[in-house]
């Protein structure tokens, strides 16, 4: 089930009006973990199976940790942890390409390798709840947050549906105090959720499934198209990945809200980065603090000198990248952004902010424009072949299929981008309109999107990670 | 805790928790979008609203349908296999020269032929006499490619959505397979019903509109009487003439040793639902022309929807996947793949075609000088 399908509206209404029918608190904790495993169940219940396994496995290493003072056996439970969340995701995610990988390697050695072949299905979110999970672990590990009593209220931070398959990844530090605190109706912003929802909707239908097409028909045979094609199809796939990784997101925190749950924000108008190091600090903030937080920091982050610095900040690059896919395209593109955010530590920095604010703007956004070739890619080689095409050495005679007028659009929502983040968009007015006027301008602009809608059920790019 | 997003309190109000409000702010927003969507569902003509490949077969029905005798309607098994100036050229042979017009689109499964006859049927066409439709069961299924494209949005009115999931209900298939497909044509109605995704239609109409290219390809169509389906396909004109590559000519050689046998089980893939098919009888009828149901030369038995046609007052039927009586039609060297004919082979069948048609014209007129 996704956002952007009709049975997610109704699975929706009928989840949010029993769950306020409810009078007790503990009985929509209950219902919201029901529906939760129902939303993911509608996928796979043997997956289902799994998460609730790990997740069940770690509210018992918090117990555990409650229960334990020895830091030699706490450190063995944290580590436990680590080994059992670490090893159910590299064994469904990774298994395929390091045994790919290791036989390539052996190929080329002269051996003729015989590895087990396994066609492992990768379960929807498991790169995002597992993170979840784990930042539980290491949190009560670490003593930054007791441990959960409740199984239930465990089980809810790590299915609760709005975020359980793309985020944002939902730290037990931010959300399990807020289990632990009544919800009340008169506290929930409902306005401000049917907001912030039809337009997480709209970004997704009417603009990234919109521009999918045109992207994903450069970026299936980049050889054939010319430097025009390839320029506007890298920055359309900026365009796409944004709105469709952030209308998620919107939804996610809007539908969140309505049950009276607050999510960390997860982007911050990524594109306006005055630098790679700032579009870190905006782009899915709930990962990059994540891997802050629980890797750079504990690795020694930049207090151990200059070489440690770099290569810390190179390995959570790297492990960025692979959290996106088991792929060389991602590990080059986490190794790509690790490689500007070294130059910018090394001085590139302290040139930029002297610099005008229009080429700092250009550094920043060639950088993640062209780090999303890597991304988007289907392969190494097709993104090497799209980087010459970019540049003008394409090897072959190119086609021009990719109209101009893409152009307009993309300077349209540059325009909409740099107003949005001015707060110049959704009016404050809104917030003093008579409740029927308010309905009813939703109501409109509901119908209007849906008539701009790419209608198809495309599912969110964020979903294979 | 990390700062909440979006910044609630500065730019929106808090609305207090009352029944009544609620209940009045969802009526207000239901009210709001309904008028929205009838508002444009007003503004956009039908015309714009469909596909361009069924507008430009029923622009082009617009102009034919006067002069009209034989229509022709069903999928590409229709469009491939019936090549209009054939099937005319031998009625003429066979002194009845009747004007055809393949009204077939590929793809059309009969959920869709149902609705695209529907509405064909309610242009004025005083000389019709025959309506040769494809018999083939109605999926329960929209297939992969066509959900929510334009055309399939287009065809769930109220009446094809609820017989599609009367389909659902009845055809054979586990309760998820029929929840599923139950759910799919539902969404297909509300698209339809609340015009979403509709401005993507409605630009490239206006585009095609805009640069003649409606008014060529109708041009086109109306020489050649059907849809070119270069449009459609990757191959140009009806019945392609290289065979696919996909085509899998051994199981499609099982499959014919098995009718041969008698032993093939009536495994398609849908249901042949009698009520449907009468209604389609009464439609032709009520527009004056005589029912014919064709089936095309496929390695499928059909039982169940042969016994039906065959029920007295269906109106005719001519059969063509019997392989005992047309084995140069089941020549696997004759196919493009398990389904369609090449040329030559869709030639012959356009002939039979109208030679069974003649045979009905001549033993209707025998009938009369007997009377």
């Amino acid at each position: 089930m996704i956002f952007n399908e009709a049975r997610f509206f109704v699975f929706l209404a009928i989840v949010l009006a029993v769950y306020w029918a409810l009078r007790r608190d503990g009985q929509r904790k209950t219902w919201l973990l029901f529906t939760s495993c129902i939303f993911y169940g509608a996928w796979s219940t043997k997956f289902l199976a799994l998460m609730l396994g790990t997740a069940l496995f770690d509210y018992g290493a918090g117990l555990l940790l409650t229960r334990w003072t020895d830091p030699r056996r706490r450190r063995a439970v944290v580590a436990t942890s680590l080994i059992v969340n670490l090893g159910v995701l590299g064994f469904f995610k990774y298994w395929g390409f390091f045994v790919g990988a290791a036989a390539d390697l052996l190929l080329s050695l002269g051996f003729q390798p015989n590895l087990p072949v396994l066609h492992v299905v990768l379960p929807v979110g498991i790169s995002f709840y597992t993170f979840q999970s784990l930042s539980y672990t290491l949190d009560v590990g670490r003593g930054a947050i007791p441990a959960v009593r409740s199984a239930r209220d465990f089980l809810l931070f790590v299915t609760f549906f709005p975020q359980l398959v793309a985020g944002p990844i939902v730290r037990a530090i931010d959300f399990l105090p807020q289990l632990t605190s009544i919800r009340t109706i008169d506290r929930v912003k409902f306005r401000a959720c049917a907001v912030l929802f039809l337009v997480g909707f709209a970004k997704k239908t009417c603009i990234a499934d919109r521009v999918a097409g045109t992207v994903d028909a450069v970026f299936q045979d980049v050889g054939r198209h010319g430097a025009a094609d390839l320029w506007t199809a890298a920055c359309l796939y900026a365009v796409q990945i944004y709105c469709d990784f952030s209308g998620y997101s919107d939804m996610a925190i809007a539908t969140a809200g309505a049950f009276g749950y607050t999510l960390t924000r997860n982007f911050n108008f990524p594109y306006l980065a005055q630098s790679v190091t700032d579009f870190w600090r905006r782009w899915h903030i709930s990962l990059s603090t994540w891997f802050r937080d629980y890797l750079y920091i504990p690795l020694g982050g930049n207090r151990l000198g200059t070489a440690r610095t770099c290569l810390n900040l190179a390995l959570v690059f790297l492990l960025c990248g692979l959290w996106h896919g088991a792929a060389w395209t991602f590990i080059i593109w986490g190794l790509w952004h690790g490689a500007f955010l070294l130059i910018e530590r090394a001085g590139g920095e302290r040139l930029l902010e002297s610099a005008p604010v229009p080429l700092r703007t250009v550094w920043s956004l060639g950088a993640v424009v062209l780090g999303w070739v890597w991304f988007r890619s289907a392969s190494a080689t097709d993104a090497a072949t799209a980087f010459a095409g970019l540049f003008g050495a394409a090897a072959g005679p190119a086609v021009r299929s990719v109209s101009p007028v893409w152009w307009v659009l993309i300077a349209a929502l540059a325009v909409t981008h740099f107003a949005a983040s001015r707060g110049r968009l959704v009016s404050a007015r809104l917030a003093t309109l008579p409740l029927p006027s308010f309905a009813v301008l939703y109501g409109v602009t509901w119908a209007l999107v849906l008539f701009c809608a790419a209608i198809g059920n495309r599912a969110f790019i964020y979903f294979q990670f | 805790m990390a700062k909440s997003f979006p910044p609630m309190d500065r730019v929106l109000g808090t609305p207090r928790s009352a029944r009544p409000r609620v209940i009045a702010g969802l009526l207000c927003a239901l009210g709001g979008f309904v008028v929205t969507v009838a508002a444009l569902n007003a503004v956009i003509p039908a015309s714009v609203r469909a596909d361009a490949d069924v507008a430009l077969v029923d622009a082009a029905w617009e102009r034919v349908a006067a002069e009209t005798e034989v229509l022709i309607i069903g999928s590409s098994r229709v469009f491939d296999h019936l090549l209009p100036d054939v099937v005319e050229a031998r009625l003429a042979e066979r002194g009845h020269p009747l004007r055809c017009f393949n009204a077939a689109l590929v793809g059309s499964f009969a959920h869709e032929t149902d609705v695209r006859l529907r509405r064909m049927l309610r242009v004025p066409s005083p000389r019709l006499r025959f309506v040769v439709a494809e018999l083939q069961p109605w999926a329960p299924e929209i297939y992969g490619g066509m959900r929510y494209t334009a055309r399939t949005i287009d065809w769930h009115d109220a009446e094809a959505t609820a017989d599609a999931l009367r389909t659902c209900e009845s055809a054979p298939a586990d309760l998820d397979a029929k929840f599923g497909n139950a759910t799919d044509h539902l969404g297909q109605f509300a698209a339809r019903v609340t015009g979403a995704g509709l401005v993507g239609t409605v630009a490239s109409r206006f585009r095609d509109a805009w640069s003649g290219r409606d008014e060529r390809v109708i041009a086109e169509t109306v020489a050649a009487k059907s849809l070119p389906r270069s449009r459609s396909a990757s191959a140009t004109g009806p019945a392609p003439t290289t065979q696919s590559t996909a085509f899998d000519a051994a199981l499609f050689r099982t499959r014919t040793a098995a009718m041969l046998a008698g032993t093939l089980a009536d495994d398609c893939w849908g249901v042949f639902d009698r009520d449907m098919l009468t209604r389609r009888v009464d439609a032709i009828r009520a527009a004056g022309a005589e029912p014919v149901h064709f089936v095309s030369p496929t390695a499928y038995t059909f039982a169940a929807g042969l016994s039906a046609a065959a029920e007295p007052g269906m109106g005719h039927t001519l059969a063509f996947n019997r392989p005992a009586d047309y084995p140069g039609l089941f020549d696997p060297m004759a196919r493009f793949d398990n389904f369609h004919l090449l040329r030559p082979a869709a030639r012959e069948l356009s002939v039979r075609v109208a030679d069974g048609l003649a045979d009905l014209m001549d033993a209707a007129a025998a009938a009369d000088r007997k009377r």
